[in-house]
C-alpha cells in the first residue's frame, strides 16, 4: 500500500514538472517516513547527501562536462566536419556522411549528445542546405549523429551507469568504442540507401585533391591529441578515468587558449555551466539514493527480481521486454533520469538472469539514444529544429530511417554480446 | 543549455545574488579540481611524487562545494531537469497549486538535510574532528558547505512555494517558470 502511495506521489510530482531530483527525493522521503518515522529518515538524510558528492571518482562527470565546454568554445569541432567533407565529399550524399563521421569524431572528445547535435547542426546543416540537400535528410542525419557522443568515450551516460552499477568505468568506456563505430557505419549505410532510393534528396558529390585532403588533416590534429589524451590513456591503463578526465579538460582548455577563444567571460561561463550541469546530475543521484533506500528497505527490488525470475520466459525474452521498456521511457524522459531511476532496480534483475553488466550498460545507452530522436521528447531533434527552422514533424520523419537502422544495431548487439565485450577484454 | 533566468521580483533577485556568489565558488572549485588533478598526474609521472593531499582535498571539500554551492543557482535557472512535456497541458490553477505543494515538501526536505548537516557541523567543530590523513583536514568545513548550500536551496524552495501558490490563487504567472518545450513550430521565426 505504501509502495503504491510513494509511486503515485513520484508520478504526480514528475507530471506536474517538479525537477526529477526533487520528485525522487521527496517521494522517497515520504516512503522512509512512513516506513520508519523521523529517526530513519533523518538518519539517511544525515549521511547520504554528503556521501553523494564526497567521492573522488565522481569528478569524472564534471571534468568531462568541462572538457566539452572548452572544446565547444575552442571551435575546433567545426574543423572536424570540414575535414570529413573533404575526405568523403566525392560520394553522393557525401556531406551527410561527413556529418556522421564528424559526429563520431566529436563524440570522441565530448560526452554530451545535445552538445554534439548543436555543434553539428551549426556547421553541417548550412553546408548541406547550400549544396541542395533535402532538409529532411540533412536534419535527420544531424540529429542521429549527435547521439554518437553518448556512446563513444568519453560518455557521460556510461560513466554514470558505471557509478550506479559499481563496475569498472574504464572497461565500460572502452566497451562503447566498437558499438559506436557500428552505429556510425549504420548511419552512413542508411544515407547511402536513402540517396539511392531517392536520388533527388542529395546532390552529386564533389571531389577534392589529395593535397586538399592532407591539408585538412592538419586542423584535426588537436582533436586526435585530445582523443588519445583521454581514451588512449584509459585503454592502456596509463591513467584512471578520473585522471584522464582532468587531463582532458585541461588539454581542451589549452586548445581554447591556443585558438584565442578563451576570454575571461567565456572561461567563467564554461565553469558555471559545467558546475550547473554537474550539480543537476549529482542532485538526481542524491534523489535516486534517497528513493533507492526506501526501495531497498521495502524490499521492492528483491521482490521484483524474485517475481521476474519465476516467470515462465527465457532470459532473452525478458531482456527484449526490458529493452522495449527503455525505448518507451526514452519517448518521455531524459536519458540521465532514466538511467538513474531504473538501473538500481533493473540491474540486479539483469545480473540474476545471467547477463553481463558491462554489456547491459552499453545496450541501454544505445537504446536510450533512440529516445533522443523520437517524439515527443527527442532533444536532438529540437536542437536541430532550432537551427534549421523546419517543422518538427518533417525532421522526425527524416530521422525515422535512422531509428530503424538503430534498432537493427541493437538487435545485432543483443544477439552477439561479444561485439561489446571483446575490446574491454583486451585491456591491460 | 541553461539560460540566465531574470528574477521575477525583489525577493527572487536578492536570492539570485546570493546564488551567483555561491555559483562562482562552485565554478572556481571545479577549475581547482581540474588543475589539482593535472598537477597530481604530472607530479606522479615526472617526479614520482604524487600530491599526498589532492585526493582528500577534492573528495572532502571541492566536489562538495561544486555540488552544494550550485544547487540553488541551478534550480533558479531551471537547470535541474524536469519532465516538461505534460506540464503545459495541465490548466494554470491546478498546475501551480500542485507545484506549490511539491515545493513545500521540497522545502521541508532541504531544510531537514541542512539541519542534519548543521548538527554535524556543530559537533565536528566543537570536537575539532579531523580526517585521518597526512594532512588532517577538519571535517566541519564540508558540513558547513552542505548546510550553507541547503539553506539557500531551502529559501529558494520556500520562495517557489509562495510564488506558485500566489500564481495558482491569482490566476497569473507570479513566479519564474521554465521556457515551454519546443514541440511546436517556432513562433519567433527569424528572431535570432
Amino acid at each position: 500500500m505504501t509502495i503504491a502511495l510513494v509511486l503515485l506521489a513520484l508520478v504526480v510530482m514528475l507530471v506536474i514538472g517538479l525537477p526529477v531530483a526533487l520528485a525522487m527525493a521527496v517521494s522517497g522521503a515520504i516512503g522512509l517516513y512512513i516506513f520508519g518515522g523521523l529517526p530513519v529518515l533523518s538518519g539517511i538524510l544525515r549521511t547520504s547527501p554528503l556521501s553523494t558528492a564526497n567521492s573522488y571518482e565522481i569528478i569524472t562527470i564534471p571534468m568531462f562536462i568541462l572538457m566539452a565546454e572548452f572544446v565547444i568554445i575552442s571551435g575546433v569541432a567545426n574543423d572536424l566536419f570540414r575535414s570529413a567533407t573533404i575526405w568523403v565529399g566525392r560520394l553522393k550524399g557525401g556531406v551527410a556522411m561527413a556529418t556522421a563521421l564528424a559526429g563520431a569524431g566529436f563524440g570522441a572528445i565530448s560526452g554530451s549528445s545535445t552538445a554534439a547535435a548543436a555543434t553539428l547542426a551549426s556547421t553541417s546543416i548550412p553546408a548541406m542546405m547550400k549544396e541542395g540537400y533535402e532538409p529532411k535528410l540533412a536534419g535527420g542525419v544531424v540529429a542521429i549523429s549527435g547521439t554518437l557522443a553518448m556512446l563513444i568515450p568519453p560518455s557521460i551516460a556510461l560513466i554514470l551507469y558505471g557509478i550506479l552499477a559499481d563496475i569498472s568505468i574504464s572497461a565500460l568506456l572502452i566497451a562503447g568504442v566498437i558499438p559506436g563505430l557500428i552505429v556510425t557505419v549504420a548511419i552512413i549505410a542508411t544515407i547511402a540507401i536513402l540517396v539511392w532510393l531517392w536520388p533527388e534528396s542529395a546532390p552529386a558529390g564533389r571531389a577534392y585533391t589529395m593535397r586538399e585532403k592532407f591539408a585538412s588533416l592538419k586542423r584535426v590534429g588537436p582533436m586526435i591529441l585530445l582523443f588519445f589524451a583521454v581514451t588512449g590513456t584509459i585503454y592502456t591503463g596509463i591513467a584512471t578515468p578520473t585522471e584522464a578526465s582532468g587531463i582532458g579538460a585541461f588539454v581542451a582548455m589549452l586548445l581554447a587558449i591556443k585558438e584565442g577563444k578563451l576570454s575571461l567571460p567565456a572561461f567563467s561561463g564554461a565553469l558555471r555551466r559545467a558546475a550547473q550541469t554537474s550539480c543537476m546530475i549529482l542532485f538526481i543521484i542524491l534523489g535516486a539514493h534517497i528513493f533507492g533506500y526506501y526501495f531497498t528497505l521495502a524490499r521492492v527490488t528483491n521482490d521484483l527480481t524474485t517475481w521476474v525470475g519465476g516467470l515462465p520466459f527465457s532470459p532473452m525474452t525478458i531482456m527484449v521486454f526490458i529493452l522495449l521498456g527503455y525505448i518507451v521511457l526514452g519517448f518521455i524522459m531524459d536519458q540521465i533520469a532514466i538511467l538513474i531511476l531504473t538501473v538500481p532496480v533493473v540491474l540486479p534483475l539483469v545480473i540474476s538472469l545471467g547477463f553481463d553488466p558491462i554489456w547491459f550498460g552499453v545496450i541501454i545507452v544505445v537504446t536510450a539514444e533512440v529516445g533522443m530522436v523520437t517524439p515527443p521528447l527527442g532533444m536532438n531533434v529540437f536542437v536541430v529544429a532550432r537551427y534549421t527552422r523546419r517543422p518538427l514533424g518533417e525532421l522526425f520523419r527524416g530521422v525515422m530511417p535512422h531509428v530503424w537502422a538503430h534498432l537493427l544495431v541493437i538487435a545485432l548487439l543483443t544477439a552477439f554480446p561479444a561485439i561489446i565485450l571483446w575490446l574491454p577484454s583486451t585491456m591491460q | 543549455m541553461m539560460q540566465s533566468q531574470p528574477p521575477a521580483n525583489g525577493a527572487s533577485a536578492l536570492l539570485a545574488r546570493i546564488e551567483s556568489v555561491l555559483a562562482l565558488l562552485s565554478g572556481l572549485s571545479l577549475g581547482a579540481i581540474m588543475l589539482i588533478v593535472v598537477a597530481d598526474v604530472a607530479m606522479r609521472y615526472v617526479f614520482a611524487a604524487p600530491l599526498s593531499w589532492s585526493y582528500n582535498l577534492i573528495g572532502l571539500y571541492l566536489m562538495v562545494a561544486v555540488f552544494f554551492f550550485a544547487l540553488s543557482d541551478t534550480l533558479h535557472n531551471h537547470g535541474h531537469i524536469a519532465i516538461d512535456i505534460f506540464q503545459h497541458q495541465i490548466p494554470h490553477r491546478p498546475r501551480h497549486l500542485a507545484l506549490a505543494v511539491g515545493y513545500l515538501l521540497s522545502s521541508g526536505l532541504m531544510a531537514l538535510i541542512g539541519w542534519q548537516a548543521w548538527l554535524r557541523l556543530k559537533s565536528a567543530y566543537l570536537n575539532d574532528d579531523r580526517i585521518a590523513a597526512v594532512i588532517p583536514w577538519p571535517t566541519w568545513v564540508a558540513y558547513f558547505i552542505v548546510a550553507a548550500g541547503c539553506l539557500v536551496m531551502t529559501l529558494r524552495c520556500v520562495y517557489r512555494t509562495f510564488g506558485h501558490a500566489a500564481s495558482g490563487l491569482s490566476g497569473r504567472d507570479l513566479v519564474e517558470t521554465p521556457p515551454p518545450p519546443e514541440t511546436e513550430p517556432h513562433a519567433g521565426e527569424g528572431a535570432e
